[in-house]
């Protein structure tokens, strides 16, 4: 392992003082609905390519869409699914063979997640339409990058768990992120992960309670979508 | 709520999440309006089809962001000429009421800094940007590039050491 020496002072400086643009305010909006239709697509065809696969299990999904061959365009933009990988770029190296990952986060085990104090809504990196004009100064003061990091790190590993279905790894650090950043900058975020991975979990009660918390402390947030859909969902599937 | 939908459904939280903060490493990456914004919907259209295959104890900010790295390393290939010229640069969203000069102060030194990186390897610009602005770390960036810790090391200085002579030479907020 090299060491390597910290940022000098001049460059972090020069760093410091660029301001660089912000995206378009309603970037996320504008892109989702082609991407809906790419994703759907995508999703669709490789269901359909694996035949009879059982369905329900973030397994299964996983079989589903890299346990077969043959291309797909996806909006017209890319072609996928080679041999069972996605080769999407020249220089992208082939994806891993089909496999089911060990997880090996040294996480505790899952803990009942108790209701959340009172914070204060986060502030980046989404934010609700229009979005009012804020000096970054700020911003710089309220959140420092080290402390932005480990939220962020912290609600990239639920979130990760989440998408993968897999609440009793997400529901341990979501708790964490209760104790560590109970102010954080990234609470509204860590609430709307909080209800899916209970909705995922079949703890229906404290799911809805967290829902509802959610929906009082963050009125027309960006999440509350998924929020919703998590909770639409959890009706939808029997209770494990 | 099929089980198809369940997944776009989750990973629209990921997207929503993660949006501006992709679009935000291409333009650092050197990537220009309105390319940004075709390069991130790309980011995100190769980062569904490739989730599965993430290991759950790898965050996905990182991983994103190598999948926006070589998404707009491809285009690079594809697309040499510059597609705007620094005269060009979008104005800035987050200045808010800042006082005129101030605002004057932080586009010289985004111009200069912007100058710099593109007089820099792409691969060490990449390494740099990934590391001092986007917080990354070592491995994360090495996991990223799927290149060896130790070669990322090396960017990483060559880069700092790239820019230290481009850039300290003119002091922040001094006229070009």
């Amino acid at each position: 392992m090299s060491d390597l020496e910290p940022i000098s002072d001049a460059l972090k400086e020069q760093l410091d003082a660029a301001e660089w643009p912000a995206p378009p305010a309603d970037l996320a909006d504008r892109l989702l609905p082609g991407l809906h239709a790419a994703w759907g697509a995508h999703a669709a065809a490789s269901a359909a390519a694996a035949g009879a696969a059982p369905v329900g299990s973030p397994v299964s999904v996983v079989k589903r869409l890299f346990g077969s061959a043959g291309a797909l365009s996806t909006a017209g933009a890319l072609v996928v699914g080679a041999a069972g990988g996605v080769a999407l770029h020249q220089e992208m190296a082939p994806a891993p063979a089909p496999q089911i990952i060990v997880v090996q986060v040294p996480v505790p085990a899952p803990a009942p997640v108790e209701p959340s104090p009172p914070v204060e809504p986060r502030s980046e990196p989404v934010e609700p339409s229009p979005p009012a004009p804020r000096p970054k100064p700020a911003l710089k003061a309220a959140v420092s990058p080290s402390s932005m990091a480990a939220e962020q790190r912290l609600l990239d590993g639920a979130r990760t768990a989440v998408l993968r279905g897999e609440p009793q790894l997400a529901l341990p650090l979501l708790e964490q992120y209760r104790k560590e950043h109970p102010r954080g900058a990234l609470v509204e975020e860590h609430a709307a992960l909080e209800v899916q991975a209970l909705a995922l979990a079949g703890r229906t009660d404290q799911a809805r309670a967290a829902a509802e918390r959610f929906r009082a402390r963050f009125p027309g947030s960006f999440f509350t979508e998924a929020v919703d859909l998590a909770i639409s969902e959890m009706k939808a599937r029997p209770t494990p | 709520m099929t089980t198809r939908g369940a997944a776009v459904a989750r990973f629209e939280t990921v997207y929503r999440s993660e949006v501006n903060g992709v679009w935000r490493f291409l333009y650092r990456l050197g990537v220009r309006p309105p390319t940004t914004e075709d390069l991130t919907h790309q980011t995100f259209l190769v980062a569904f089809q490739r989730w599965p295959t993430l290991d759950a104890a790898r965050p996905v900010g990182p991983w994103l962001r190598g999948i926006a790295w070589r998404v707009a390393a491809d285009h690079r290939r594809l697309h040499q000429h510059r597609e705007a010229s620094l005269d060009e640069l979008p104005e800035s969203h987050g200045t808010g009421s800042a006082p005129a000069d101030e605002v004057l102060a932080a586009r010289r030194a985004l111009v200069a800094l912007e100058q710099a990186l593109e007089q820099i390897n792409p691969e060490q610009r990449a390494v740099f940007v990934m590391h001092e602005l986007e917080s990354m770390a070592i491995d994360e960036i090495a996991a990223a590039m799927e290149a060896p810790v130790p070669t990322i090391y090396s960017r990483l200085r060559l880069a700092r050491e790239r820019l230290s002579a481009l850039l300290l030479p003119h002091r922040v907020g001094d006229p070009a």
